[in-house]
């Protein structure tokens, strides 16, 4: 454990500070904001490169590896997903996939939190096929209940459908951003859930069933 | 060790990589370190119960299923059957905030309380309650998950026994302090509790009461403020 700068941490005593806030609630130092934070990756908290370990989570029964990453099969308007263990308030959590079809979407949950049977969380997706993203909010209870925070939405830094890309959902305190392949798409403030954990995820829309493959998955801290 | 979420800390770090506690060292241990909240400036919102409504209603009185309420010279009677809750929130989301209540719970089965950061996605509702149950001089606070079918909550304070909060027929003063994930609680100007989680960041506040499955129980909740924290 490292003691790299944070996100949103009061310039003068080191304290975390909610984004915005005019001043630090622990030695009084007023606080100025630029208009727009642009969250960084920091050092590394967990990193699963497909090629030589398997995927976190476990929640993966189609998955298999093939040389240096591994293929998941989802069924029709299924979902496969699986998270890793530590569980933060900021972080940013990295996957690196392709669709090989267009009924496939790839996507990353955080600050996912479960109270028995209950789940709620923060999930970035991007759909090659339509090469567009979404950032959306959701309660898993006795069905899935998802709010959109930025509806789905073109952007052509998104590869399409064979083509890799690098999906990224970087949260700290409020602060929910989304980058694909290193181009910031999404940015929204958002203060709902506040901690939990971090993880990948792959969809297949109603439209049929889908082949997704995966590179990598890492995890971050942010600053 | 973080003592709020027990992630592993650098010895003298000011805060927590993982949960954002601030952390204050002693002899090698950190407890978490909650700044000093109080109230600023006049209330945003306010409400006296003996001639203004519970807050997310607009009559003085009113039924719903399994409880009643009026308004009384002292301020809102309220009876509510035994198992049931319910909560009145002002329509304001807030992230930070400061909330003061007064209320006299009239049985040994009432408990009363502040409900935080109520926030709905469709039928679903993520809070933090915070309860005092003045029949055993206990206070808890809990972070939910309410569905329309079940109620999923976690403890962030177990029911203990306070000698600040004076029992039945008597009224407490419940204040309650949120910024960030510090939740801090006075009753009667005392410092009951101190809890932190980072779960939930924004949401309705208002007022929260039930009665356990003893029996059915009655209150009269006086008054509520709603404001700006800073420290």
């Amino acid at each position: 454990v490292s003691d790299a700068p944070r996100a949103l941490a009061c310039p003068r005593c080191g304290a975390p500070t909610p984004f915005r806030a005019p001043s630090c609630a622990y030695c009084g130092e007023r606080l100025a904001w630029r208009g727009l934070i642009e969250l960084a990756f920091a050092d590394p908290i967990a990193t699963a490169d497909l090629s030589r370990v398997a995927l976190p989570g476990t929640t993966y029964p189609n998955a298999t590896r093939e040389g240096d990453h591994v293929r998941i099969a989802i069924q029709t308007n299924r979902v496969s997903w699986g998270t890793f263990d530590p569980r933060l308030c900021d972080a940013g959590i990295v996957v690196t996939g392709t669709c090989l079809d267009a009924h496939g979407s790839l996507a990353v949950v955080a600050r996912l939190i479960s109270e028995g049977n209950s789940v709620t969380y923060y999930s970035a997706r991007v759909d090659p096929a339509s090469r567009s993203a979404r950032l959306e909010r959701a309660i898993f209870a006795d069905r899935l209940h998802v709010e959109a925070l930025s509806d789905w939405e073109v952007n052509t830094a998104i590869a399409g459908v064979g083509a890799r890309n690098e999906l990224a959902l970087l949260c700290a305190d409020s602060l929910v951003q989304v980058r694909v392949n290193g181009v910031l798409v999404i940015s929204v403030i958002d203060a709902r859930f506040g901690y939990g954990r971090f993880g990948w995820r792959v969809d297949a829309d109603e439209s049929g069933p889908s082949v997704v493959r995966l590179d990598r998955v890492e995890l971050f801290h942010v600053e | 060790m973080c003592p709020a979420c027990k992630a592993e800390v650098a010895t003298v770090a000011r805060a927590c990589r993982f949960c954002r506690a601030t952390l204050r060292w002693d002899g090698g241990v950190p407890t978490v370190e909650h700044p000093q909240l109080h109230a600023i400036g006049a209330p945003l919102l306010s409400r006296d119960f003996r001639r203004e409504p519970l807050p997310g209603t607009r009559e003085l009185s009113g039924t719903f299923p399994g409880l009643r309420w009026h308004a009384t010279a002292a301020g809102a009677e309220t009876s509510i059957e035994r198992s049931k809750i319910r909560h009145w929130t002002f329509a304001a989301r807030m992230r930070d905030t400061f909330v003061r209540t007064f209320v006299t719970a009239h049985d040994a089965n009432a408990k009363v309380g502040v409900v935080l950061r109520r926030e709905s996605l469709d039928a679903h509702f993520t809070q933090y309650l915070v309860q005092l149950h003045p029949g055993r001089q206990a206070i808890m606070v809990a972070r939910e998950w309410e569905g329309p079918k079940s109620t999923r909550a976690t403890s962030l304070a177990d029911e203990s026994v306070h000698r600040a909060i004076v029992g039945p027929g008597q009224p407490n003063e419940i204040a309650v302090a949120a910024y960030g994930g510090s939740i801090q609680v006075w009753v009667n100007h005392v410092a009951v509790v101190a809890i932190y989680d980072s779960a939930l960041g924004i949401g309705a506040t208002g007022l929260v009461f039930s009665a356990t499955e003893d029996g059915d129980a009655r209150a009269t909740f006086a008054s509520i403020e709603v404001g700006a924290v800073s420290a």
